[in-house]
């Protein structure tokens, strides 16, 4: 093809190529490697359940035989997102790491106008000296009952000293599950697409 | 010959009117997909900002000074703009932003092109017939929506269909927020459940079916009426498409509010409009309002009524 034939059919079929070519693409994506169908350019979206927000994580730390289930935190729930939609085992991989590398600590619930006098009574030359700490209320030991521990993530840099209440564990653990609906039974049936589990580094 | 002549920018002679007066009818379909492009960019680009800052400021350019609008240059530095966002986040971005890149694309080259408004009608006719036959073809391959499984669901918990739910399914208030607690408890962070019961009336399931069947049927004849013509000399169809792709815009958007794709695939079909077929056009421009008025709330408008 003479190069003004091949300038004439990118004209003509350019745009339409490129749409064909990076759809192909992301069916090829959504059947081998779990991409959601609502993304990645295929125009999957609104023929099936299985869209990103059908994909859900369940994060464990794990104690020996103890595993305690803890809530995505802030600061991996952009991470939690992009491996619900396109989920590979190094992404899952990485969010686990994250979570392991991390200190987790009991949830505290403070009166945000105690928390401010707190601050307060915590600056130099204040001579109110009064001890807000106690105000603080754990949610282990406070009247909040959730039927489960709430843990919270605090990262650290490895200087200083690690939290009292830290909660001690060996392993972290990430499962991808998914929802889809059975007509048959009227049930939503989570299914486990998989997990991760990796120990946590020493210290 | 300048892209003036090339699109056929109507001459300065005496007959011409005042272009105060040129209405979009009057505007060839280069010109009105331009405008109309412009306007989709500067609403819709991209939340990522990267994007949506150097699009903005180039449209409101184009806004300032018209001749960026028919400039091929322009409309590649969009292109690649929009594409190297999409690139960026293309497993996480909407497929309506793919759809606008390829637009943008298309735009450009017909600005190169010998006959502009010949090669924006051919890409507009392929560009929704492909987005149309891979929409088809990911419900056909789809067992949950095969099934009718993912209407039933999408009735069942997604907010943009209670009404059709509630007013032809049957589904009251407390079952909804029932099931709504039963997806809760599926997907909480320590929840240990498998499979959660949900319920659901007799008419979702009707519902459910009708409306997977309707889908189907007028998604295959947008991607049939827009892909067979494209490739052959075989002019069939003709009105039917336009028809094919209106009843699809203005029944889905009215539900599911994605403006962004709505506006692209109606631009789309104005630019493959024949500017002879007034009343079509009236009909696309009236739908790219409407989109707009969709997104009134009308569930509280008319509670408060």
């Amino acid at each position: 093809m003479s190069p003004r034939g091949i300038l004439a059919f990118v004209i003509r079929g350019g745009a339409p190529l490129l749409l064909f070519i990076i759809a192909c693409t992301q069916i090829y994506l959504v059947s081998v490697w779990s991409l959601s169908p609502w993304k990645g350019g295929g125009f999957g979206m609104f023929s099936t359940i299985d869209s990103p927000s059908a994909r859900f994580l369940r994060l464990y730390l794990i104690d020996g035989k103890k595993e305690i289930a803890i809530p995505v935190p802030d600061k991996l729930r952009r991470a939690a997102v992009d491996l619900c939609t396109f989920p590979t085992r190094p992404a899952t991989l990485a969010v686990a790491e994250k979570i392991a590398r991390a200190t987790w600590i009991p949830y505290k619930l403070d009166s945000p106008v105690r928390y401010y006098r707190s601050l307060v009574a915590a600056q130099p030359g204040n001579d109110a000296h009064e001890d807000f700490t106690s105000a603080v209320v754990s949610l282990d030991k406070g009247s909040l009952d959730f039927g489960s521990t709430l843990l919270q993530m605090v990262e650290t840099d490895g200087r200083g000293s690690r939290p009292e209440d830290a909660v001690g564990f060996d392993r972290a653990r990430v499962e991808l599950w998914r929802y889809t609906l059975d007509r048959q039974s009227s049930q939503l049936v989570a299914l486990k697409l998989w997990d991760v589990t990796v120990s946590r580094a020493a210290e | 010959m300048t892209i003036a002549r090339r699109i056929g920018y109507p001459s300065t002679d005496a007959s011409t009117p005042d272009p105060l007066h040129i209405g979009p009818l009057d505007l060839s379909p280069l010109e009105l997909s331009v405008d109309l492009t412009l306007l989709l960019l500067l609403l819709y680009s991209s939340p990522i900002w990267y994007v949506r800052i150097p699009i903005t400021i180039l449209v409101i350019l184009a806004f300032l000074h018209r001749s960026l609008r028919l400039a091929a240059t322009f409309w590649f530095v969009v292109t690649a703009i929009v594409l190297a966002g999409n690139l960026m986040a293309w497993y996480s971005v909407d497929n309506h932003k793919h759809l606008m890149a390829y637009w943008c694309l298309a735009i450009a080259l017909s600005l190169i092109a010998d006959k502009p408004n010949e090669i924006l009608v051919s890409n507009a006719r392929m560009l929704i017939g492909l987005t149309f036959l891979f929409a088809f073809f990911w419900k056909i391959v789809s067992p949950d929506f095969r099934s009718g499984s993912f209407f039933e669901y999408s009735l069942l918990f997604d907010d943009r269909f209670r009404f059709f739910a509630g007013t032809f399914g049957g589904q009251i208030e407390p079952v909804t927020k029932v099931n709504r607690a039963a997806l809760t408890a599926l997907t909480s962070y320590d929840s240990q459940l498998h499979s959660v019961r949900i319920i659901q009336s007799g008419g979702i399931l009707v519902l459910g079916t009708v409306i997977t069947y309707l889908s189907l049927t007028l998604e295959g004849l947008v991607a049939v009426t827009f892909l067979v013509p494209a490739f052959g000399r075989v002019r069939v169809f003709g009105r039917v498409r336009d028809a094919c792709l209106l009843a699809f815009v203005v029944s889905t958007y009215s539900i599911a509010t994605v403006v962004g794709f709505g506006w692209t695939l109606i631009i789309m079909g104005i630019a493959q409009c024949p500017t002879r077929w007034r009343t079509t056009r009236v009909l696309y421009l009236v739908s790219f309002v409407m989109l707009q008025v969709y997104r009134l709330p009308w569930r509280e408008l008319l509670k408060w009524k």
